[in-house]
């Protein structure tokens, strides 16, 4: 019984805590009409500094990790909270509760407000796919990435691109020039690799052997087709004395691309290896072509 | 009737090289027809210097392309590839040995298939589009598309045999679909805001064409590519202005070596049994 109305107690502080700064939502009225309990109050205060937690990380996250081309729809206190992230203005799509849909925008911060607002044709309909995921339960935050043509649509590029993310990985692992250990050689063949960097394989391995050291996640909270591994750390394949000069080679090269294969972070790691990273959403369709 | 015994063992001698040569051909033959693609590069952005082109593949490092100094217009022969994926980069034509290969575009090389890989738009927007070419037409037709590359008229139609229109206000950079014709010698017609030109083209039954509208030096230009031209087999068409060179050949038949070395083995079998009945001579 307890933890019923703890959760509840909860919930209710996670959602006027999402609904925005001077909001004047029934839920936010309704808090301050009726005071709970000490008891309630401080549970609400734990609550809705772990809600602003959340929410911080996931500001954080969509600052660093989404293309500075994306445009991002969020409810205004989570739009605030971008802003203060770093996220320019301009890239904010800010959704008031009067917002019939998230459409305009690339990827959607699914606060427990925006849930609320939109219920299930969110998920059905404009965004089916989590891209990353903070928090949990009633105060979880989901990245989602929109689904401009329809979530069947999206489904079905989705498939088609896991297709042949498994293609082109299997054929990696056949490339005389890329080494790889066991997790690696598991995820390409599995089709979890984005094809940003499937493609900057191939064409590094085209003038020197590679060492495809490991993969990175930066995608927190989420197991998910939509979500690949962006990012790597690579070294040359050949160990000796001109590993730095090959190390900074490969990073002259990847620094010179252009979207969409310029990758958001490459630096070196050390004298010999490379991190590279890209940014969220992964493309669907490189691959398909034509 | 038995035949004598050294004749026998010179016809089996003889058989079984051939039977040997013969295996790897058909298997050879096999292998390409079920793994090759075909793939060809074309420039087609007016105010885009010339570029080098690279195809990387994705698994073997030794199927690697690269076309140096590609001009407006120029269109390469098909150029056989493993089925696979690429990716495909360019640069421009004689910039610095150490600058980098911009990865532009993937493609998926399937086999059997043909594509165009095709840089269109003006040099701000340059784009490398993928197009997959038709090799086979429906029965006693001629298949005939547009790819729109002048800049100078932004916007073109095109007819042929007098008014029957192939296709209508086609945009820069755009590519028509293929459309079906009956056999025949066309004068083909493409109409600019402020240019225009004619071309006559021969479509065959079972020829594939890719019209392109160029911006010449004194005006428009179609230049009339041809895909494939009949057997919906290897395609070898290179552009008529394009630098080409490269297009494979077919690898001559094997049957008059076969023939000789048959031919050869009987004869020195039949001598070496003839030399074996003589009598030696004393010493």
């Amino acid at each position: 019984m307890l933890a019923g109305v703890l959760a509840v107690a909860v919930a209710a502080a996670a959602a006027g805590a999402f609904i925005g700064r001077g909001a004047t939502s029934p839920a936010a009225m309704s808090r301050q009409a009726d005071p709970a309990s000490p008891a309630a109050a401080s549970i609400n205060a734990a609550s809705i500094r772990g809600a602003t937690a959340v929410r911080d990380q996931a500001a954080v996250w969509v600052a660093r990790q989404v293309a500075p081309s994306a445009i991002v729809a969020c409810d205004p206190a989570m739009c605030a909270a971008l802003q203060a992230g770093g996220v320019p203005a301009g890239r904010l799509l800010m959704l008031g509760t009067a917002a019939a849909d998230p459409l305009g925008s690339d990827v959607v911060v699914a606060t427990p407000a925006l849930r609320t607002q939109f219920g299930a044709r969110l998920e059905t309909v404009y965004a089916p796919a989590v891209i990353a995921s903070f928090g949990s339960g009633t105060a979880r935050i989901d990245i989602r990435a929109m689904a401009p043509d329809g979530a069947a649509a999206y489904e079905a590029a989705l498939a088609a691109d896991r297709g042949a993310r498994i293609s082109a990985g299997r054929q990696l692992l056949r490339n005389r020039h890329i080494q790889a250990g066991s997790g690696v050689q598991a995820a390409l063949r599995a089709g979890e690799v984005d094809a940003r960097l499937l493609a900057m394989f191939a064409a590094l391995a085209a003038d020197q052997p590679l060492r495809i050291l490991a993969l990175a996640d930066p995608s927190p909270g989420v197991v998910s087709l939509a979500a690949p591994y962006r990012g790597a750390e690579i070294a040359p394949g050949r160990a000796g004395t001109k590993t730095a000069a090959r190390a900074r080679a490969m990073l002259s090269f990847l620094r010179g691309q252009r979207l969409p294969y310029l990758p958001a972070q490459a630096a070196l790691a050390g004298q010999s290896a490379l991190n590279i990273e890209y940014s969220a959403p992964s493309p669907l369709g490189l691959l398909n072509g034509p | 009737m038995k035949l004598p015994r050294f004749i026998r063992r010179a016809i089996a001698l003889a058989v079984v090289p051939l039977l040997l040569f013969c295996v790897p051909a058909v298997a050879s033959a096999s292998v390409a027809g079920t793994s090759t693609g075909w793939v060809r590069l074309a420039h087609l952005s007016p105010n885009t210097p010339a570029v080098d082109v690279y195809l990387y593949s994705f698994g073997d490092t030794s199927a690697q392309l690269v076309l140096h100094h590609v001009g407006y217009g120029a269109v390469s022969p098909y150029e056989p590839l493993a089925a696979g994926e690429y990716t495909v980069a360019m640069r421009a034509a004689g910039a610095p040995a150490a600058s980098t290969p911009v990865l532009s575009a993937s493609l998926t090389v399937a086999p059997g298939h043909a594509y165009t890989v095709a840089g269109t738009g003006p040099e701000s927007g340059l784009r490398l589009q993928v197009l997959d070419d038709q090799l086979t037409t429906p029965p006693g037709k001629a298949l005939v598309r547009v790819i729109q590359a002048s800049l100078r008229q932004h916007v073109v139609t095109v007819t042929y045999s007098g008014d029957a229109v192939l296709v209508s206000h086609l945009a820069f950079g755009s590519v028509s679909p293929y459309h079906a014709e009956s056999a025949m010698t066309a004068t083909v017609s493409v109409t600019g805001g402020s240019e225009h030109v004619t071309a006559s083209v021969a479509l065959g039954a079972g020829t594939v064409h890719t019209l392109v509208v160029l911006d010449g030096a004194k005006g428009l230009v179609v230049d009339n590519l041809l895909d494939a031209a009949g057997s919906g087999a290897v395609p070898v068409g290179g552009a008529s202005t394009g630098f080409g060179g490269t297009a494979p050949h077919a690898p001559p038949s094997p049957l008059p070596w076969l023939l000789a070395i048959g031919a050869g083995a009987l004869l020195a079998i039949a001598g070496g049994a003839r030399l074996r009945g003589l009598p030696r001579p004393r010493s």
